[in-house]
């Protein structure tokens, strides 16, 4: 059986990738022994190791999704990384110390950097891991250069497989014996994909995070087979991030939570004659008071890396500072997490999802009235906008873009995504704008509390280094105001408005006006 | 892709034992490294046991009928591939002259392997020629050997005015001493008064027999004398050089 091989959207990259090897399925004793005697007598023994690879990725599997697989190797004498295309046998080599957690600890260089353009912020972590023990030989010219490679791979999940392996230039090389081996072990074959096996072992299958929602829901789907299809995506998701927030692996753990719980709490707020008030409010409130927890963490974890880009020696205290906070609300967060007020939320929401009392209205008409509500009240707050405005107008104004955003996102199988995704790119190009301006207000709110904390010896230094951040964040939320006109504009043109109206008004007004 | 240059007016100096070291040590740390030997001599493909020979040979890739990637050797060891010298490139000058645009024709050759590669290392024969000026308009930075006598040092002083009579001041030169010996006062003395220089390395490379041996091993110092100071050296180049061509991001 012949495994078909995806046509890589990324590769590692022109001749990391190599000349394509060649993989025979060493299937029974006798063709093995008939095989390796040919390899013995064509190529020098070159190498034998057993290593123990680990698979690693980040969380929502960002490697995975450009086709890449990084791998740590523990082999006999010494360590490394592979970043290889999938389906591929070999790839790029980077020395290691240690399975790399994040970006930090890869080796600096241009490799590393590729790696890092891919990944971001988030964290390498585990994937599975394999034993394979692997006998190398090499085909050798007259000069003594390697001509070709073979490679036995024995990993004790399935057949044992050879890999004859071409070096650049001299591809006919392996191609020969390839041919030769192939009258002998049978035409080649594609090898599993190693990664697969490791992930399931761990529970994990590639692509099965992501932080975008989706929730199956399907055009006849009535109002509370919607509603309780993004309610379950939605508590999977929190259950996805759950450790890494208590570990704070990386960052963008606690970000995916928070939304997740935001998300919640905008879909419940149009449960209304869906699901059981009593339990709704119940669950509201609570997470109402996670949403609340979460949100000095995650103001402090922005803050510290934008604060870690700054490689000013003048801020050390201000970081040491902000980073004492940071674990103090992680802390309280943990905490949270661990009651048994949260294992009773938890609860509850697992029982609105599994018992919905009643049908509700068709979801499509559920979700057009919720969204257009939700649209109608971003239109109006920020038509009422106007220079002299406070702070909180535009704060509160960028809540109710959060809660359309939500509303949008999780009832998005219900809409043509050709007419949807241009009215979320208007919706996002006035959330990063509103997004801009509140980090600013934020960030220059704490830092004027966190200095009057720091103690009265700090040098002068620093609290000139954080008026000048001060300065800078004044300087962002000006800017940041000064454009809001312009990007509310273009929410509010004529041609977004019919497009809303279309997608979401009410029935007798969708014809556009 | 960077592309770095070994160079120096002077013969002699240890460049394609640097070209060849500091190849196999960037691909040693996962860099993506060409190596295109460009000495007629071929002395850096011998070192890496490939044949010295590109088919259609200097006329054919300068006069545009090959590509450069139809030439690449794949090295021993990996992330290490090789252009290989050929005979042929002693008349190279001859056949750059014919081309238009003749002093960047290696910098188009290897405009097509941008993505194939992070790092190239051109090691070419001494002289300043047109082929030298090639890899002056190819190169990013060149590096140059330069062994503690006052001869050697002179030389430096002729390049670094050569690159600005021709407006190439943007090309980077990191010198470094070669073939060292610290009981040689003169050495001594040349190296404590040109090392403060912006332009030199603060490593350097010993004068040793696992160098001299790379003829008989056809394999680059780390490979048969691992612990040896010279592979040390090499590798320590390699480190700084490294950190020149990509500094570490601010955070």
């Amino acid at each position: 059986m012949k495994a078909p091989r995806a046509e890589p959207t990324t590769s590692v990259g022109g001749p990391a990738d190599g000349p394509v090897s060649t993989s025979f399925r060493l299937a029974s004793r006798p063709a093995r022994q008939r095989a390796l005697e040919m390899v013995r007598a064509a190529a020098g023994r070159e190498d034998r190791h057993q290593a123990t690879v680990t698979f690693l990725d980040t969380h929502d599997w960002r490697l995975h999704a450009k086709n890449l697989v990084l791998q740590h190797e523990d082999r006999d004498r010494h360590e490394m990384l592979v970043l290889r295309t999938v389906g591929r046998h070999d790839g790029l080599v980077l020395p290691a110390r240690g399975a790399p957690a994040s970006t930090r600890d890869l080796p600096p260089g241009p490799g590393a950097a590729r790696i890092a353009r891919i990944i971001g912020v988030r964290a390498l972590v585990p994937m599975g891991a394999a034993v394979v023990v692997r006998q190398t030989w090499a085909v050798r010219d007259k000069s003594a250069k390697v001509v070709a490679r073979v490679e036995v791979e024995r990993t004790g999940v399935g057949p044992d497989w050879l890999h004859v392996v071409a070096l650049r230039g001299y591809e006919s090389e392996a191609a020969r014996l390839g041919r030769r081996l192939s009258e002998m072990l049978g035409a080649p074959e594609d090898p599993p994909e190693p990664l697969a096996a490791a992930a399931a072992a761990v529970g994990r299958r590639p692509g099965d995070y992501s932080s975008k929602l989706a929730a199956g829901i399907d055009d006849n789907a009535s109002a509370a087979d919607a509603i309780t299809a993004v309610l379950a995506a939605l508590v999977a998701a929190m259950a996805a991030n759950e450790t890494g927030v208590q570990a704070r692996s990386d960052v963008e753990f606690l970000h995916d939570y928070r939304v997740a719980i935001r998300r919640m709490r905008s879909v419940l707020s149009v449960s209304d004659g869906v699901l059981p008030a009593g339990p709704v409010a119940c669950v509201r409130d609570d997470l109402s008071w996670m949403a609340n927890l979460t949100t000095p963490p995650r103001d402090l974890d922005v803050h510290l890396m934008d604060l870690a880009a700054d490689n000013d020696p003048a801020l050390d205290p201000l970081r040491a500072l902000v980073a004492a906070r940071c674990d103090q609300a992680h802390g309280a967060l943990n905490q949270a997490m661990g009651s048994a007020r949260y294992r009773t939320m938890i609860g509850r929401i697992e029982a609105l999802v599994a018992e919905p009392t009643t049908e509700g209205p068709p979801a499509g008409d559920l979700a057009k009235a919720a969204i257009w509500r939700a649209y109608r009240r971003v239109a109006r707050g920020g038509r009422a906008i106007t220079e002299s405005s406070p702070a909180d107008d535009l704060h509160s104004l960028r809540k109710r873009a959060k809660k359309l955003r939500y509303l949008l996102e999780a009832f998005t199988p219900l809409f043509p995504a050709a007419a949807l995704d241009p009215a979320v790119h208007e919706l996002k190009q006035l959330q990063d704008n509103l997004g801009e301006f509140q980090d600013g207000a934020v960030q220059a709110t704490a830092l004027t509390a966190l200095a009057e904390e720091l103690a009265p010896t700090t040098p002068a230094a620093t609290v000139l280094a954080i008026g000048a951040l001060k300065a800078e964040l004044g300087r962002r939320e000006r800017a940041a105001r000064v454009e809001f006109a312009s990007r509310f504009a273009r929410f509010d043109s004529p041609e977004n408005r019919r497009r809303y109206r279309r997608l979401f008004g009410p029935p007798d007004d969708r014809a556009g006006r | 892709m960077k592309v770095v240059a070994t160079y120096s007016i002077k013969g002699g100096v240890g460049k394609t034992t640097t070209a060849v070291n500091l190849a196999w040590a960037a691909a040693g740390q996962g860099v993506r490294t060409l190596l295109w030997d460009l000495d007629p001599q071929g002395a850096a493909t011998y070192y890496l046991r490939v044949r010295p020979r590109v088919k259609g040979g200097s006329t054919g890739l300068i006069g545009g009928d090959r590509s450069l990637a139809g030439a690449v050797k794949g090295s021993d060891f990996a992330n290490l591939d090789l252009v290989p010298g050929d005979f042929s490139y002693r008349h190279m000058d001859l056949h750059l002259s014919d081309t238009k645009k003749p002093t960047r024709r290696l910098r188009r050759l290897l405009e097509p392997l941008v993505d194939d590669y992070d790092l190239v290392v051109l090691d070419c024969a001494p002289s300043i020629s047109l082929v030298s000026e090639n890899v002056f308009s190819a190169a990013t930075a060149l590096v140059v050997p330069l062994i503690p006598t006052t001869l050697s040092v002179r030389t430096l002083g002729q390049l670094t005015s050569f690159l600005e009579g021709e407006g190439l001041d943007g090309l980077e030169v990191l010198a470094f001493f070669s073939m060292v010996d610290r009981r040689k006062r003169l050495h001594r003395e040349i190296m404590e008064n040109l090392g403060a220089r912006p332009e030199v390395l603060s490593t350097s490379v010993p004068s040793a027999t696992e160098i001299e041996q790379m003829g008989r091993h056809r394999q680059p110092v780390s490979v048969f004398a691992p612990r040896s100071a010279a592979a040390g050296a090499y590798q320590a180049l390699w480190n700084e050089l490294s950190g020149r061509l990509w500094p570490l991001p601010a955070s």
